[in-house]
């Protein structure tokens, strides 16, 4: 469905993504792994159109995508959460969802009743009407993924949504991409929690220094000696 | 050919003191991510000062310039610490609306207390020029020139070889990792906004000679800093020197061959097209979001 | 987030109720403050769509109501044109320009784009005073009288004007009241609070924004091409330059953004302050009034930014319960 060819961003002297090949089929869950500057959010950057690429080509469904607009490659349905969050702070949590559905429906009506359904599929019923800057950093990520899945986009890309986040808080992220899983809405999930990332994971793509170095079964990922020797010297939460 | 050699030299001996008036503006944006609309109404302050200087005692503005710097220096840090400070952690727009608010009350305020006259210094020099190749060269507005490049050195003296200097820069780099190296922001806004009004200041002393200060006279040189800023790529103090000269050259040019009313329309339009073709500045590189 | 369709608001229809009675009770000198007071509220409506709702602070509106006001004149004067119809001329050249200026200065984010309208509303004010031939210069246009009719928009008592400037404050305000309560106001919100983040959601961020500044630019049109039939005297000073946007944002702003009432809560505040200062300190005019309204702004941008109708909203509603 996504396929990613020889994708090459360079930032001046710095080839950020090299040559990257990816395919992502529909419904799948795959998790973005590497050492912290491999490249990941780069990528998805590249992806989503906030980089242009300086070579390689992307396409969705067939249809080129490559170097699109942003709003472009969004309402095409792909979408994305922020390592550094970005939610509306002045808006409500059914607001900021709501935000999610805006360019695809117009009546304001419609959109309420969408956003409300998507709030009860991220338990955030209680924080309903309250503005997202009162939210913890925490629940904004969540909220984030919650705009970000609103039009149940064939992509939805998860940029460290986990990050900082409680046992509890990490099982019930699980459980609704396991949920979302289900209808078809394939996911790429960038982490650093290891036991979240493998657990949840069909497929693992493993990138360093801008190259993808190994992809497989997170078994298969694990035992991999390039991973582990790219991963020597890096913390990794077991 | 002489004539254009002429307008050449003439731009970018002013583009020399609008330089410095931008670079002003960069710093208290590179290291506040304040946008200072008070800028040229500093200018404009400074001038007064420098009229009434010279009219009560008779100083040449040259030889205030010194008198001037100090006394707006501590007016930047007047300022900041009663009225700037207390918004630097909120959106831009209110930095927009508070300085907004700075330079009209500056502005009207000489409109109000010094009237809506033109006032002007007479130096005795007023109208000396050299002559090398064909082209005159204005001795006022060479020195200005001067002060202008000396103060550029200096600046870059301070900013590359101080550690108060180097810590500014790291603070306009990246706030946060400064703060955890052990630099006090409040103190580099501070001295950023001062510094900033400073050169402000110097830049109004600097017109004096060969120009007039009216209540106004602050808007165009502030429009034009802006501009330079823009031009030059937002946090680059070359790129707003560059810029500045740039635009020195761009107005002397429109102001011969356009009506001189209409000089201003020609930067206004060289802005607009830069800004369609290259957003991110003359000199800016690819913005990452 | 949601209110009813506005015309089932009962709270509007009242006041629409009230204000059509005005004119009994308020006459002459009074009546025009209160007209003058509608007129700046239209104007600060406008300025509301792109600065409040958009977040896009503009301070060129100016030359929106510059255009409205040339737009009546210039029409009359030199091609004989109904002052009705020059208000809508004035309304598309607004729109046209709004339109094309857009493509410049919209992708400019925060102070840089405030900067070019500031500059865009200097540069037109230039060029109403230079083209004399066209726009009759520094000196100004004066409308002469025609008659008494509806096409030329001259009234031998001032309650028709009432009524006009009454049937544009409604447009206004069910324009902005429509606009906050829609799928596009939500985008305007998304915009306002962070741009790429709304590009990610599939925002197009130009043509929205351009949307926003093209409506701004018609309502403040309107304004001033009010203020051209009801004065009859305009010159680029008086309709036109920074002073005039400043006036603008600030009534918007002590009112409250992105309300209903605040615009024209605002006005109400600073057009009689104006003129108590006009009348008592009339010989250094322009110069104290705008001392005035600097401090006024400074003093509200620093403990009372959100405008006098938020304040309000704050002090005497049940505070929403919010739970992290």
């Amino acid at each position: 469905m996504l396929e990613l060819k020889k994708v090459t961003k360079n930032f001046g002297g710095l080839t950020a993504v090299n040559s990257v090949d990816l395919f992502i089929e529909p419904g799948e869950i795959v998790g973005l792994i590497g050492p912290n500057g491999a490249g990941k959010t780069t990528l998805v950057n590249c992806i989503t159109g906030f980089h242009k690429i300086d070579a390689g080509s992307i396409s969705l469904n067939g249809e080129d995508i490559t170097n699109k607009s942003v709003d472009f490659i969004s309402n095409k349905g792909i979408r994305r959460t922020f390592q550094i969050e970005k939610s509306f702070r002045e808006l409500t949590v059914l607001e900021n969802i709501g935000c999610g559905l805006v360019c695809r429906e117009n009546n304001i009506e419609g959109i309420i009743s969408e956003a409300e359904e998507v709030v009860n599929l991220f338990n955030l019923q209680k924080q309903i009407h309250s503005k997202a800057q009162n939210l913890t950093i925490q629940t904004r990520k969540k909220l984030e993924f919650a705009r970000a899945y609103a039009i149940h986009p064939r992509i939805i890309i998860l940029d460290e949504v986990m990050a900082g986040c409680t046992d509890h808080e990490i099982d019930e992220i699980l459980d609704i991409i396991k949920k979302i899983s289900s209808e078809k809405v394939a996911i790429i999930i960038i982490e650093h929690i290891m036991k979240a990332i493998m657990s949840i994971s069909e497929r693992i793509v493993v990138l360093n220094e801008g190259k993808k170095i190994s992809e497989g079964t997170p078994k298969q990922v694990c035992e991999d000696p390039k991973v582990i020797e790219a991963y020597l010297g890096e913390e990794m939460e077991e | 050919m002489s004539e254009f050699m002429q307008l050449i030299v003439n731009g970018l001996l002013l583009g020399g003191i609008y330089a410095v008036i931008a670079a002003g503006l960069t710093i208290i944006f590179g290291v506040m991510n304040v946008v200072n609309f008070a800028q040229g109404d500093f200018l404009m302050m400074a001038m007064y000062f420098t009229f009434f200087l010279n009219k009560f005692s008779g100083l040449d503005p040259y030889l205030s310039i010194v008198i001037v710097a100090i006394a707006f220096l501590f007016l930047g840090v007047l300022v900041e610490k009663t009225l700037i400070t207390k918004v630097i952690n909120e959106e831009h727009e209110k930095h927009i609306l508070l300085t907004l608010g700075i330079a009209l009350l500056l502005r009207s305020g000489a409109a109000v207390f010094f009237g809506p006259d033109y006032r002007g210094i007479t130096v005795p020099y007023r109208f000396k020029s050299y002559e090398i190749a064909n082209v005159f060269i204005s001795y006022p507005r060479l020195l200005s020139f001067l002060v202008a490049v000396f103060l550029m050195i200096v600046l870059w003296l301070f900013l590359t070889k101080t550690e108060f200097g180097r810590a500014m820069r790291a603070s306009a780099e990246n706030r946060d990792s400064a703060e955890l190296m052990g630099i006090n922001s409040e103190r580099m806004f501070v001295a950023a906004f001062a510094i900033g009004t400073m050169f402000a200041a110097i830049g109004g002393v600097a017109l004096m000679p060969f120009y007039y200060v009216f209540p106004e006279v602050g808007v165009y040189p502030g429009t034009l800093a802006f501009i330079v800023v823009v031009l030059g790529g937002l946090e680059s103090v070359p790129g707003a020197v560059v810029g500045a000269l740039f635009v020195g050259i761009i107005e002397s040019l429109s102001g011969e061959y356009l009506d001189l009313a209409l000089s201003q329309f020609g930067v206004f339009i060289i802005f607009i097209l830069v800004l369609l073709f290259k957003p991110q500045g003359l000199l800016g590189g690819e913005k990452i979001s | 987030m949601i209110k009813n369709n506005i015309l089932k608001d009962k709270k509007f229809l009242f006041f629409v109720l009230f204000a059509l009675f005005i004119p009994l009770f308020v006459k002459d000198y009074y009546l025009r403050i209160v007209i003058m007071i509608i007129l700046w509220g239209i104007a600060a409506y406008g300025f509301d769509i792109i600065s409040g709702y958009a977040g896009q602070l503009s301070l060129g509106q100016a030359a929106f109501f510059a255009i409205g006001a040339y737009s009546v004149h210039i029409s009359y004067l030199s091609y004989g044109i109904p002052s009705l119809v020059g208000i809508l001329i004035g309304i598309l050249i607004s729109a046209i320009t709004a339109w094309a200026l857009g493509f410049a200065v919209l992708r400019l984010r925060g102070p840089y784009f405030t900067l070019s309208t500031l500059a865009f509303g200097e540069l037109l004010k230039t060029l109403f005073n230079y083209f004399k031939g066209f726009t009759g210069g520094p000196v100004g246009l004066t409308l002469p009288f025609q008659k008494y009719n509806l096409s030329s928009m001259q009234f031998s008592y001032d309650y028709p004007y009432y009524y006009l400037v009454l049937f544009m404050l409604i447009i206004a305000i069910i324009t902005n009241t429509v606009i906050r309560n829609s799928a596009f106001g939500l985008k305007l919100a998304a915009i306002r609070n962070n741009q790429d983040s709304a590009e990610s959601v599939g925002i197009n961020l130009m043509v929205t924004k351009s949307k926003a500044f093209v409506i701004s630019a018609i309502i403040t049109s309107l304004a001033g091409s009010f203020y051209a039939i009801f004065m009859n005297y305009i010159d680029p000073r008086t309709v036109g330059g920074f002073n005039l946007s400043v006036q603008i944002l600030l009534i918007a702003l002590i009112g409250g953004r992105r309300t209903k009432w605040g615009p024209l809560v605002g006005a109400a505040i600073i057009i009689p302050m104006t003129e108590l200062t006009n009348t008592y300190f009339g010989h250094i005019r322009s110069g104290l009034a705008m001392f005035v309204y600097s401090i006024v702004l400074i003093i509200v941008v620093l403990y009372a930014s959100e405008g006098i109708v938020n304040v309000l909203i704050r002090k005497f509603s049940k505070p929403a319960k919010e739970e992290i």
